[in-house]
């Protein structure tokens, strides 16, 4: 009998534990508890928000759509996001890329009101598409006093373009008294962007800046959390460079938010790296048709030590569940 | 000394907890997508930022230009969508053209939405081609064209994407387990030692989607029109003459395995 409850009890912690911390199932109330629980303890949780491929679709798919009715939208996916702030307000909302083309709103407006969107929720970062460069480096250029939020990115080398200097390889950011380390990477432009779009732009090895990127954040930076924003693409047949691979070939990467595929995962999904480590890899489709969400909790102790605790908290709060 | 010792001792373990505790690490992680569905209210403040932009664009968007009686869609190795574009581009562009153009090729990529049966308005048109590519047209010798052809039935073999597909007019192919056994220009077979024309976007005529093959091109010429301008054109004289838009799969990529 007691080994059944010890039992039990393990399989609620996985079940149940972090399940209820990320899904917005619980009450508000629930929320609150979690919280003060997880502050008076060692714990810090952090919510990751994301989307890729948003292509322009400010408002939603007609409501006659066969395959998305109603769905989609950065007004809609704003909603929702602006929704989880109230419960998570030091949330990381990240974007990778192909922000622009797919509607006229991006014929007319060249892209002013996705940035201005964006900016009004607040996106702490995002990287740069294929598809960002169809009105030119000179009409991104452009559109960037629009844009309140930094742009990452580590292989694309802008040297002698109007870009130089204005994009980063990688951002740091703070949330909840932890560092993160944000940089993005892009996909091989050759063959797939006009050249007189972006000129000068040479693509770099993704892995390699990866590897250099991500060491420098864990080792120099001392980052408590790395996430990659990839335009790679998910995966492919042929053996063209993919998130897959980069989750794999990469070390001291903690989260992988993918675009380019345009491929709808249900969930993040884990890979293992270099060093053995688990890596997230995750994408949500195109047009905000999904939001992507990842939860992390973090903790200075011991594995062990934190799951015997949050197991008493939650047994104690949550057991109705 | 005892004392000494245990006060070494707690310093060090001390200095220890500390170089432990000095940084967070990740124990655990959990992910859970979530659909994103139309409940946003013209109250809201995302809608006050939007409004504007969307009052200025709706009536030209909302413009009825035909009707369909099908949905239109890219296939792979054919699809309606792709074979009444790569129609109507090569037949708009034999009118512009002084001299006749053989082949349209497009790419199924570039073709970014379907058009649901009905009512095809013209914000539909910005969606299905929004890209600002200008038609172009290739002059090609025969023998540089086998790797076009090459290209277009690897692409349409089985295991590629729905997205790989390339939309062809003017041309027929036919293959049988995995080798061509014949190619139709027009309705005469293809001729290696005959130069052809060709009419495609300027996007894959610059190799784009791995088009590598029009490198080989003789000659370039600019038709002078965008690609979406001439779609939008056709279709909104279809609904003029009130026909409606009905195209069929006609086999012009033909597979047997």
């Amino acid at each position: 009998m007691e080994e059944f409850m010890s039992k039990s009890r393990r399989l609620f912690i996985k079940n149940a534990g972090l399940g209820m911390l990320g899904v917005g199932s619980l009450s508000s109330f629930g929320w609150r508890e979690m919280n003060n629980f997880l502050s008076k303890s060692d714990l810090i949780s952090l919510t990751i928000l994301h989307t890729n491929d948003m292509h322009s679709r400010i408002e939603a798919f007609p409501e006659n759509h066969r395959k998305y009715p109603g769905q989609g939208g950065i007004v809609n996916v704003g909603r929702k996001i602006a929704e989880i702030r109230k419960f998570e307000p030091e949330l990381l909302l990240l974007d990778a890329g192909d922000i622009f083309q797919g509607t006229p709103y991006f014929n007319e407006y060249g892209g002013e009101l996705e940035f201005k969107l964006m900016s009004f929720l607040k996106y702490d970062c995002a990287t740069i598409g294929n598809h960002d460069f169809d009105n030119g480096l000179d009409g991104f250029n452009r559109m960037l006093k629009h844009a309140e939020f930094p742009f990452a990115n580590a292989n694309y080398n802008f040297k002698d373009t109007i870009l130089e200097g204005k994009i980063k390889p990688y951002k740091i950011i703070r949330k909840k008294g932890l560092k993160i380390g944000v940089f993005g990477l892009g996909v091989q432009l050759e063959g797939l962007v006009s050249k007189e779009n972006y000129l000068e732009t040479k693509y770099e090895d993704p892995i390699q800046k990866a590897n250099e990127i991500a060491t420098l954040l864990k080792e120099e930076e001392k980052c408590n959390l790395i996430v990659c924003l990839s335009h790679l693409g998910y995966s492919y047949k042929n053996t063209k460079v993919c998130d897959k691979d980069l989750a794999q070939k990469t070390a001291h990467i903690d989260l992988i938010i993918g675009g380019h595929t345009h491929t709808f995962l249900e969930k993040a999904e884990a890979f293992k790296n270099l060093q053995g480590n688990k890596v997230l890899v995750n994408q949500v489709g195109w047009s905000a048709i999904n939001l992507g969400r990842v939860d992390f909790v973090f903790s200075k102790k011991e594995n062990k030590i934190l799951q015997e605790e949050s197991a008493m908290f939650l047994r104690k709060n949550y057991a109705n569940f | 000394m005892d004392t000494f010792l245990k006060i070494i001792a707690l310093f060090t373990a001390v200095i220890f907890l500390n170089a432990c505790k000095d940084t967070y690490k990740v124990i655990e992680s959990k992910s859970s997508n979530e659909v994103v569905n139309q409940d946003l209210s013209t109250t809201d403040s995302l809608y006050s930022i939007l409004s504007p932009y969307k009052s200025n664009l709706e009536g030209r968007m909302n413009e009825v230009l035909a009707v369909s009686d099908v949905s239109l869609e890219i296939g792979n190795p054919e699809g309606l969508l792709g074979d009444f574009v790569a129609d109507l581009v090569l037949s708009t562009s034999n009118k512009i053209s002084k001299e006749p153009i053989d082949v349209c090729i497009l790419n199924n990529g570039g073709l970014r939405v379907s058009l649901e049966k009905g009512d095809i308005t013209r914000g539909m048109i910005y969606e299905l081609m929004p890209f600002e590519n200008q038609l172009v047209v290739l002059s090609m010798k025969g023998d540089a064209m086998v790797d076009m052809i090459n290209h277009i039935v690897e692409k349409s073999s089985a295991g590629h994407s729905v997205k790989s597909g390339v939309p062809i007019s003017g041309m027929r192919i036919q293959v049988v387990n995995g080798s061509v056994s014949g190619v139709m220009i027009g309705v005469k077979s293809f001729d290696k030692n005959k130069t052809y024309r060709i009419v495609t976007s300027d996007y894959l005529a610059g190799g784009g989607d791995s088009m590598s093959f029009f490198a080989e091109s003789e000659s370039i010429t600019a038709l002078g029109v965008k690609l979406r301008d001439v779609i939008m054109e056709y279709v909104s004289n279809l609904g003029k003459k009130d026909i409606h838009i009905n195209a069929q799969i006609d086999g012009r990529i033909y597979v047997k395995e």
